[in-house]
């Protein structure tokens, strides 16, 4: 549902948001699979969070539904179910799952609340098994090779990876036969991305790494920094800092010579996070503030909002309590305008933090 | 503003933090800032007895709401506070069930440390209390 949260925060929201505003209302999203932080996840207090988030937004709830039921918790914190002790009958169902019920399905009046959308990918599938049919019929394997990725990638978005995988496979063998150089790069980046999430991290290593020799002797950069972040991430995960940095870095470059500003913050943003992980305080600082520059050119408040945060956070742990305050309050001011309240909420408190410790 | 604590800044930017919290209903973020604003008035040193019933009925709300939300730890922190503050006004035998509980609850999360702490001063109310 990758694309689907794109296109809902970047063109959807913001027009809701605008529409709110001009109504008078403060509007504000809530969305239950962004945004928990790693520390709240390591300690078991995903469910907990959704759970309260759910309770906040009462009585409204938006089910935004895909093909996958959802990750299963291995156990609820037992915290959790003193408070809640319904959750006793549920502890072998998904998390999505056990948001709806609460949200929803256990309580009768929130269905004039509520609304459910689901992703029809069956139609989908239906028109590229067509197009798979006449493709075969003609012996139009450029076509054929374009309709086996599409297919898999219904199949991946089903969580059907296996089948996914095989049909990759079909499109990979068809790509070598016809030299089809670009589209055999795809096919190993997608089956690579595949294998990562199967666990298989050399395996999806390897696959990144042969895409990756094909985009660059084609010249396709954007594949090629798509694959190299690909890559950096699987290192950063695996806490080789130097190896990520490294690829990000060479994203880096790439998208300065693109002019793909948007992609260039986003790629920033990561380095300076691995430069904070390694303690250079400087860098990552100088990296946060490139970063604000550019979300405040674009527009992207989110992105800069987060950003200044970052920034103050830094400057807060070096002692320079005035410059932290400083960027703090600047990041109060766009959390106002995005009319995100809980961000706010947390910015306070930060600020109020720094009152109180003094120097 | 680097040099000096400007306590009475914070209290204000709590408050603030605290009403945007209450108006959109966000419980987590509710108790993280009365637990600030309960360790912003206890670290102003003495208090006076306005000051303890103030900082009592923070600690009290922010143990409602942790009960409400499964937060053990925080939960088990907010009434050890709560009998302190109860001690401080002569409250003795109020404080006792709530040291009781936070040394459950505290034992039960293996924070022997702070458990241990928590008994030695639950024994010495009970002798405030005349229960010893």
């Amino acid at each position: 549902m990758q694309e689907e949260r794109e296109e809902l925060v970047k063109q959807i929201f913001p027009q809701l948001r605008r529409l709110c505003e001009s109504r008078g209302v403060t509007w504000g999203e809530v969305d239950l699979r962004w945004g928990v932080p790693d520390e709240a996840k390591a300690e078991g207090k995903v469910l907990p969070l959704c759970l309260a988030e759910i309770e906040r937004c009462r009585p409204y709830f938006i089910g935004l539904l895909g093909e996958r039921y959802g990750w299963v918790p291995e156990e609820i914190p037992k915290e959790l179910l003193a408070a809640a002790p319904w959750l006793n009958e549920h502890r072998k169902e998904s998390v999505t799952a056990l948001e709806i019920l609460h949200g929803v399905l256990r309580i009768p009046n929130m269905a004039e609340h509520a609304f459910f959308y689901f992703r029809d990918l069956d139609e989908a599938m239906v028109l590229q098994k067509e197009k798979e049919r006449i493709c075969r019929d003609l012996g139009n394997k450029l076509g054929l090779i374009g309709t086996l990725g599409g297919q898999a990638l219904i199949l991946k978005a089903r969580g059907d990876l296996d089948g996914a995988m095989a049909l990759h496979k079909e499109a990979e063998c068809l790509c070598r036969e016809l030299d089809y150089k670009e589209g055999l790069g795809n096919s190993l980046s997608n089956q690579a991305l595949i294998l990562n999430e199967h666990g298989d991290i050399d395996g999806a290593m390897t696959l990144h790494k042969a895409a990756e020799q094909i985009f660059r002797d084609l010249g396709i950069k954007k594949a090629l920094s798509a694959s190299l972040g690909s890559q950096a991430t699987i290192l950063s995960a695996r806490r080789d800092l130097d190896g990520a940095l490294a690829l990000f870095q060479e994203q880096e470059h790439i998208y300065r010579e693109l002019g793909d500003k948007d992609a260039l913050q986003t790629c920033l943003n990561s380095e300076a996070a691995i430069l904070g992980l390694r303690r250079d305080l400087d860098g990552a600082m100088s990296l946060f503030r490139e970063q604000g520059h550019i979300c405040r050119e674009l527009g992207k408040k989110e992105e800069l909002q987060a950003s200044l945060g970052n920034q103050a956070m830094i400057l807060k742990v070096r002692g320079d309590l005035d410059g932290a305050m400083a960027l703090y309050k600047e990041q109060a001011s766009v959390l106002r305008e995005m009319g995100d309240m809980n961000g706010l909420q947390e910015c306070l408190g930060n600020q109020a933090s720094i009152l109180q410790k003094g120097n | 503003m680097a040099e000096v604590r400007d306590l009475d800044g914070a209290m204000a930017l709590y408050k603030e933090q605290e009403r945007i919290c209450r108006e959109t209903g966000n419980k987590v973020g509710l108790q993280a800032c009365l637990t600030n604003q309960g360790g912003l008035l206890e670290s102003h040193g003495e208090m006076n007895e306005a000051q303890v019933l103030h900082a009592l009925a923070l600690r009290k709300e922010v143990a409602h709401i942790c009960r409400e939300l499964g937060l053990n730890r925080e939960l088990g922190k907010s009434l050890v506070f709560q009998a302190v503050h109860m001690r401080t006004i002569g409250h003795y035998s109020e404080a006792i069930p709530l040291l009781e509980e936070a040394y459950r609850i505290e034992s039960a999360n293996g924070l022997t440390r702070l458990s241990e702490t928590i008994k030695s001063i639950l024994v010495a109310t009970r002798q405030q209390a005349g229960l010893a």
